[in-house]
C-alpha cells in the first residue's frame, strides 16, 4: 500500500470560482482538462467502441453513414433540381465539403451542449472536471469526422477535384469553428438543464442560418436581400474558409474570417469562464 | 451585493492551510445548503444566477429567497484519521445532500469545507459502467471518474478483481453481472483506490453475507489509516462500524457525541413503534398487566388496567430480573392454555422469546380470573426501545398443533435503561468471570 507524502487540502465554499481572476480562470481550467487526459481517454473509448459493440458490422458503420450523404447530394444533381450557379467545380463536390464543415460546426455546437447533459447522473453522482466531458465529446467528434471527411475526400478524387496544398492548414482554419459552437454550446448546455427553450430555439436558429450561409448554393445570386444576409453571417466567413482551403486553397474572404475568428475566440473565453463559476448552481437544479 | 474581485492564487488545491490542523483530515465549519421548494422559481433562480455571473455579479447566496428552505444549516464538525463518523436522522433530514456537498458535487451556500487528501464517495457504486464493456475494461473506466491515475489502477487490478471475486467473468461484458457482481466491482474499486476520506452512503445493503462480511473488514482497515463518514438507517452497521455519531434533523444537528450509542439511542428515539394491535378470538378478556424489575421481598406489582389506545410505557433496569405479570379471565371451552411473551425492536424485529412451555408446560383453565407470573432472572438486553407481544394459545394436546386464543401487540413499550453504552448488539450476556493462575 503506497502512501501519499504530499496530501493536498482542497476547500469547498461559497461562490468560491467567482473568486478566481478572470485569466486564472483558463488556466485552471486547462490543467483540470490535462489532468483528467485518461479519464478523457477513457470515457472517449467508452463511447466511441461502446456505440457499435452491439452492431454486427461494428465500426464499418463509421464509413457506411457518410457514403449515404454522398449519395443523396449525387441523386439531387441527377434530378435536377438544384440550380447553384458557376461554383468552379462539380456541384456535388462542392456541396459534399461545404455541408461537411457545416456538420462540423454543428457537431461542436452539439458536443458542447452535451457537456453536462451527457454525463446527467454521473454529474450527480461523482465530483470530476466537467470539462473533460467537453472535450471527451469534441475528440468523438473529430474522430468521426476524421473517417467521413476522407470519404468525401476520395470523392471529390473521384469527380475530378483535386484539393489544393492548404488542405493542411485545414485544422487551424476550422478552430474558430470550434471556439464558436462550443461558446454557444456551454451556454446552452447550462441554460438548457433550467430552461429547455433555449436548446430549441438556438438549434432552429441554426437551420436558419443553414440556409443563409452560401453552402449549397453559390454565393453570386441576384437577391439583393440575400447577398446582405450571407454578408452579416458570421459563419459564412468561418464554415466557407473551411471549404475553400480544400477546394480553392484560400479563405473565403481573409478580413472577414480573421474578424470572426477572433471574435468566437473571445466569446469562447467568455463562455468558458461563465461555465466554470456557473456550472456548480446549474448542477444542483438538475432534478 | 459583492462584486468580483481578482485573487492571484486559486483556491483549489493549496497544498497548506492554516487553519486545518494536522490531524483533521476533514473539516466543515458552519456549512448551510438551501433548496428551493418549487421547480419553477427553482429554473428560475437558476437563469437569475447564470445572468448575475455574465455580467460579473458575485450572487449573494446567504440569504433565503421566495420558496427557498435550508436543506442543512450551520453543520460543523470535525473527522481525523481513524474516525468513523456516523450521520444519521430520518429521511430527509439532509445526509444525502451533506454528502454530496462534502465531496464537492453541490456548492456550500455558506461555510466552508476543507479537507486533506482524497476523498473516496461510495455515493453511487459502480458510476459510469458500460454494460457492454467487460469488467476489466469498466475498471479503468470507473477509477478514471474516480480520480485514479492509470499506473495506480494497473498495480492495483488483481487486488481489484480479487477483492470482487469475479476473476472468472473479469473479460465478460458486466451486462451478464448479476446486480450483486456490480456491486462487488464497484465497492472494490472504491475501497482500493486508498482513500484519506471514505465516504459511504447507504451502499451495504446490498451483496451477500460474506461480501458483506468482507466489506465490513475492507472498510475496517481504511479506518486504521483513514477517516470514513458513513450514512446509513441501519443501527445495527452503524453500531458496528463508528466510533462517533451526528444525528442530523430537519437539517440540524441534533446531537454530536464520541459515544455512538447515545446517538443511536437518540435516534431510535425519534421513532415509535406505532399503534396497538390486537388479534382476538373473542374468548379472552385481559384485567390487566404489568412489566417491572422485581427482586425478592419487592412488593406486589400494581396490574395496570388496559385500555386499547395509549400504550403502557416502562423503564426497565439492565441486568436486573423483571417480572410480567398477567391478569385474564378465558372462556369455559379452553381447557388448557399457554402463552408467549416475544420482545420486538424497532429495527430488527423480533428479538427474543419466553415460552411458557418451555417451563411450566400448559396452564388449566379455571374459569376464574387468574395471575399468570414470570419472572425473568436476567434482562439482558441492551439498552434501547423495545415493545413486548403477547400471545395466548389453546393448548389441545402434545399432539396437537395450538391455536391461538388472541395476539396483544405493543401494548406494553419499554426501554431498556443502562448507565454505560455496552455494544450494538441486542443482547448482552451475562456471565460469572473467574481468571485462574
Amino acid at each position: 500500500m503506497t502512501k501519499k507524502t504530499d496530501p493536498s487540502i482542497t476547500i469547498y465554499k461559497p461562490n468560491q470560482r467567482h473568486e478566481l481572476g478572470f485569466f486564472a480562470t483558463w488556466i485552471v481550467m486547462t490543467r483540470n482538462i490535462i489532468n483528467s487526459r485518461e479519464l478523457i481517454l477513457q470515457l472517449f473509448k467508452r463511447d466511441f467502441f461502446g456505440a457499435y459493440k452491439k452492431s454486427f458490422i461494428g465500426v464499418a458503420w463509421v464509413f457506411i453513414s457518410p457514403l449515404f450523404g454522398i449519395i443523396t447530394w449525387v441523386f439531387f444533381q441527377m434530378t435536377g433540381v438544384l440550380k447553384p450557379g458557376d461554383v468552379g467545380i462539380p456541384y456535388p463536390a462542392y456541396i459534399l465539403i461545404g455541408t461537411s464543415m457545416w456538420g462540423l460546426f454543428m457537431g461542436f455546437f452539439e458536443a458542447a451542449k452535451a457537456t453536462l447533459s451527457s454525463g446527467q447522473t454521473l454529474v450527480m453522482q461523482v465530483n470530476y472536471p466537467h470539462e473533460a466531458l467537453l472535450f471527451q465529446q469534441t475528440a468523438q467528434l473529430l474522430a468521426n469526422f476524421l473517417i467521413s471527411f476522407s470519404m468525401n475526400i476520395i470523392v471529390l478524387l473521384i469527380f475530378g477535384v483535386i484539393p489544393s496544398w492548404q488542405i493542411i492548414f485545414l485544422p487551424i482554419v476550422i478552430l474558430p469553428l470550434f471556439f464558436l459552437g462550443a461558446a454557444i454550446g456551454l451556454i446552452v448546455s447550462m441554460i438548457s438543464i433550467v430552461a429547455v427553450d433555449l436548446d430549441r430555439i438556438v438549434s432552429m436558429g441554426f437551420g436558419l442560418m443553414m440556409y443563409t450561409t452560401p453552402l449549397i448554393y453559390s454565393d453570386k445570386i441576384d437577391s439583393q436581400f440575400i447577398r446582405w444576409l450571407i454578408q452579416w453571417n458570421p459563419l459564412t466567413y468561418l464554415v466557407c474558409s473551411a471549404r475553400d482551403i480544400i477546394i480553392y486553397g484560400r479563405l473565403y474572404n481573409t478580413t472577414g474570417f480573421f474578424i470572426c475568428a477572433g471574435i468566437s475566440f473571445l466569446l469562447f473565453l467568455i463562455s468558458w469562464r461563465l461555465f466554470y463559476i456557473s456550472e456548480n448552481t446549474i448542477i444542483e437544479r438538475m432534478v | 451585493m459583492k462584486i468580483t474581485t481578482k485573487t492571484p492564487i486559486p483556491q483549489q488545491h493549496l497544498l497548506f492551510s492554516p487553519d486545518l490542523p494536522k490531524d483533521v483530515v476533514l473539516s466543515v465549519k458552519n456549512v448551510s445548503k438551501k433548496f428551493c421548494r418549487n421547480l419553477k422559481q427553482s429554473l428560475f433562480y437558476g437563469i437569475k444566477d447564470l445572468s448575475q455571473n455574465l455580467i460579473g455579479i458575485c450572487p449573494d447566496r446567504t440569504m433565503l429567497r421566495k420558496d427557498e428552505f435550508w436543506a442543512f444549516k450551520d453543520v460543523s464538525f470535525e473527522v481525523r484519521r481513524g474516525d468513523a463518523l456516523a450521520l444519521i436522522g430520518k429521511n430527509g433530514s439532509g445526509k444525502s445532500t451533506l454528502l454530496r456537498v462534502l465531496n464537492g458535487i453541490f456548492p456550500p451556500d455558506k461555510g466552508t469545507v476543507q479537507y486533506r487528501g482524497r476523498m473516496s464517495a461510495l455515493i453511487a457504486l459502480g458510476a459510469g459502467f458500460h454494460p457492454h464493456m467487460t469488467g476489466r475494461e469498466n475498471i479503468f473506466l470507473n477509477a478514471a471518474i474516480l480520480g485514479m491515475k492509470q499506473f495506480e489502477i494497473k498495480k492495483k487490478l488483481d487486488e481489484i478483481i480479487d477483492f470482487a471475486d469475479i476473476s472468472d467473468f473479469i473479460d465478460t461484458p458486466i451486462s451478464n453481472y448479476s446486480s450483486g457482481m456490480k456491486v462487488r466491482l464497484g465497492f472494490s474499486i472504491a475501497v482500493q483506490c486508498d482513500p484519506d476520506i471514505l465516504v459511504i452512503d447507504e451502499v451495504l445493503s446490498v451483496g451477500d453475507i460474506g461480501f458483506k462480511t468482507k466489506s465490513y473488514n475492507a472498510i475496517t482497515k481504511v479506518i486504521d489509516k483513514a477517516a470514513v463518514v458513513f450514512v446509513s438507517h441501519s443501527m445495527t452497521h452503524v453500531g458496528r462500524l463508528c466510533n462517533r455519531g451526528i444525528l442530523l434533523d430537519q437539517g440540524k444537528i441534533q446531537m454530536m457525541s464520541d459515544n455512538i450509542g447515545e446517538v443511536i439511542d437518540a435516534y431510535t428515539a425519534m421513532f415509535g413503534f406505532g399503534q396497538i394491535e390486537i388479534a382476538s378470538t373473542g374468548r379472552e378478556r385481559l384485567l390487566g398487566i404489568s412489566m417491572m424489575n422485581f427482586s425478592n421481598g419487592d412488593p406486589e406489582p400494581v396490574l395496570h388496567e388496559l385500555n386499547n389506545i395509549e400504550p403502557l410505557m416502562v423503564d426497565i433496569e439492565f441486568g436486573k430480573p423483571v417480572m410480567i405479570t398477567l391478569k385474564l379471565e378465558i372462556a369455559p371451552s379452553v381447557k388448557w392454555f399457554d402463552v408467549t411473551y416475544s420482545v420486538l425492536g424497532l429495527e430488527q424485529g423480533l428479538i427474543a422469546q419466553c415460552f411458557s412451555t418451555t417451563s411450566a408446560a400448559f396452564f388449566e383453565n379455571k374459569n376464574v380470573p387468574m395471575t399468570i407470573k414470570a419472572l425473568i432472572s436476567s434482562f439482558n438486553l441492551k439498552q434501547g426501545k423495545y415493545s413486548l407481544k403477547v400471545q395466548l394459545r389453546e393448548s389441545k394436546g402434545r399432539d396437537h398443533a395450538s391455536e391461538n386464543i388472541a395476539i396483544y401487540k405493543h401494548f406494553i413499550q419499554f426501554r431498556v435503561c443502562n448507565d454505560s453504552f455496552l455494544g450494538p448488539a441486542s443482547i448482552q450476556l451475562n456471565a460469572d468471570w473467574t481468571i485462574e493462575m
